[in-house]
């Protein structure tokens, strides 16, 4: 089944084709104002800071719609949800309006510790209980729905009793979130736990994706780890194909964070996404 | 067991693996990670399980591996000239140690390393170079903190050109939250501007000096400043009003009477133009 572009669960739309923004890029974007469509910010680097990443970001939130894309919100941790880290990142979207937020389906510290890693949860009933239950406070506080991101994960636990897969569907079921789907993480998490991509991305619950991440990896043979250093392989290019076959055109970004090459190659990169978006839009119609 | 504690237990014991400073198999080992999770250490795989080809142990290790990689690299971002006086090994183990002991609690990482300079302190003591490094680390350190501070319109200088000279000794200005004022044991700034300009330079002795870290423009600066202008400026941040902070700063500069009023102008002047002041308090008349 195929969803038109705004068929999602809450009609967001979709916002063609991202990059992240980072800092190498401020000055080039300022001046050139790229033909880009949107921008996503890690959110973290714009909270406990009035330098100059926030002075650029307002300019840039001028003239782009801006998504909000966090690592710290731990909502699998088992410690007490830090409302007042909330209320930063609230007032960052209203600020820059973002047109949605999220983060990823992870823990990241526990016991008032951040290890700024997304470390992954055991896929349980118990955790979804758990995770179900944060997920809707922390969206209630936000007013607004969670986009939740599967994790690049480098191993898993003996207790799991579901596939993580299923665990993301069922977690977006039970707390009515929204879903990014990383295809790159997709590929990564298959390759380090001997699983089909193609397997995984089935049952996931397609009306509930709002967006679409790509980025390179690093593949070190015994295991593939998410390093956003490079180009798109072919592989994860042919799991975005099945997700655009499935979902239909959905806004989509490229992660490119370590050897950041110039903006105009992120812009080429990324615009290769628009080949199987406007194929597929015609095999659609 | 309710189902959130065996989860919290989980994540207990896997943070302290991963976080353990020498690694996922020492950490295993730990008092710490053996009362979590007993079963663990003598089949790691009844918790983690092993893939085609990689071990449970393995498995764990990227994530101990990444753990320390990703925030020295940030410490490394932050510390470019610190880690240039240690020297690059140096760098790297005082990192890993300070991380282990002091773990972020922070969702940023802003804060990351506010703690590192002192920290030096302690870890370097007695060894070649522990002042200089710890002087620069000051100084890198205040510019983190003067880059994320918040912001506050400074008042030009015709601000200051306002104030009826009979009131400018009792005058208090507020200084921008964008300024740390440091007091060192070395002449480190110095030796920054030449190292990051690629210059050879010798280690300085030791003799006190001050600097001031700014912000201007969005970019962080960093100045040498004479006792009396750091004494000047850190009464001025306590409050003071002028005619006081400059009496107990520059009471026993050695200059001529008539100079110090022009050199008073030209400290104002500069200050001013680099944004130090964001408001100023007239006195009270009755």
């Amino acid at each position: 089944m195929t969803f038109s572009a705004s068929a999602n669960r809450w009609n967001l739309p979709d916002l063609g084709l991202g990059v992240g923004l980072r800092t190498v890029h401020f000055r080039h974007i300022l001046e050139k104002w790229p033909r880009i469509d949107w921008f996503e910010i890690l959110s973290e680097n714009f909270i406990d800071t009035e330098g100059r990443p926030l002075y650029y970001l307002d300019q840039v939130a001028e003239r782009y719609p801006i998504v909000m894309h966090g690592v710290s919100l731990s909502v699998g941790s088992t410690d007490p949800i830090d409302f007042a880290f909330l209320a930063k990142l609230k007032a960052l979207a209203r600020r820059v309006d973002a047109v949605w937020m999220g983060d990823h389906i992870c823990w990241t510290g526990v016991a008032g510790v951040n290890g700024h890693d997304l470390y992954p949860v055991p896929y349980t009933e118990e955790s979804l209980r758990h995770m179900v239950e944060r997920v809707r406070t922390v969206q209630d506080f936000l007013e607004r729905p969670l986009v939740l991101e599967n994790p690049s994960t480098y191993l898993t636990f003996r207790a799991s009793s579901m596939p993580e897969q299923e665990f993301i569907a069922r977690l977006a079921e039970a707390a009515d979130c929204a879903l990014l789907l990383d295809v790159n993480n997709v590929y990564v998490t298959c390759r380090n736990h001997d699983l089909d991509p193609f397997d995984y991305l089935s049952p996931i619950p397609y009306e509930r994706v709002v967006q679409i991440h790509l980025a390179g990896h690093t593949d070190l043979g015994t295991h593939c780890i998410d390093t956003h250093n490079g180009r798109v392989i072919d592989a994860v290019w042919d799991l975005y194909a099945y997700v655009q076959g499935r979902r239909g055109n959905t806004a989509t970004l490229l992660e490119w964070d370590a050897d950041i090459p110039k903006f105009e190659t992120l812009e080429r990169e990324v615009r290769r996404a628009a080949r199987y978006r406007d194929t597929l839009r015609v095999a659609n119609a | 067991m309710s189902g959130a504690s065996e989860l919290e237990r989980l994540q207990r014991w896997m943070q302290a693996v991963v976080m353990d400073p020498h690694g996922a198999a020492r950490g295993l080992a730990t008092v710490r990670a053996r009362t979590l999770m007993p079963g663990a250490v003598a089949n790691l795989e009844s918790v983690v399980t092993r893939s085609r080809r990689q071990t449970a142990l393995e498995r764990l290790g990227v994530y101990a591996g990444m753990y320390y990689l990703r925030l020295i690299e940030v410490l490394t971002a932050e510390y470019p000239t610190t880690r240039e006086v240690l020297g690059a090994e140096a760098f790297d183990r005082a990192c890993r140690v300070f991380i282990a002991r002091h773990p972020s609690t922070q969702r940023t990482l802003q804060s990351l390393s506010v703690g590192f300079p002192r920290f030096l302190k302690r870890h370097l003591k007695g060894r070649r170079n522990a002042r200089l490094a710890v002087d620069v680390a000051r100084i890198e350190r205040a510019m983190e903190d003067v880059f994320d501070a918040p912001r506050a319109e400074p008042l030009g200088h015709e601000a200051l050109r306002t104030i009826p000279a009979e009131s400018w000794a009792e005058v208090r200005l507020k200084l921008t939250p964008a300024l740390r004022l440091l007091a060192l044991d070395c002449p480190a700034n110095e030796y920054m501007t030449a190292v990051r300009a690629r210059r050879r330079v010798r280690t300085p002795r030791a003799r006190p000096a001050y600097v001031m870290v700014y912000r201007h423009r969005l970019r962080a600066w960093r100045m040498t400043i004479t006792r009396e202008q750091f004494t000047l400026l850190t009464l001025l941040g306590k409050g003071q009003p002028i005619g006081r902070a400059v009496y107990r700063s520059c009471r026993s500069l050695r200059v001529p009477g008539q100079r110090l009023p022009v050199l008073l102008s030209e400290w104002f002047r500069a200050w001013s133009a680099a944004g130090l002041f964001v408001a100023l308090e007239l006195p009270l008349r009755s």
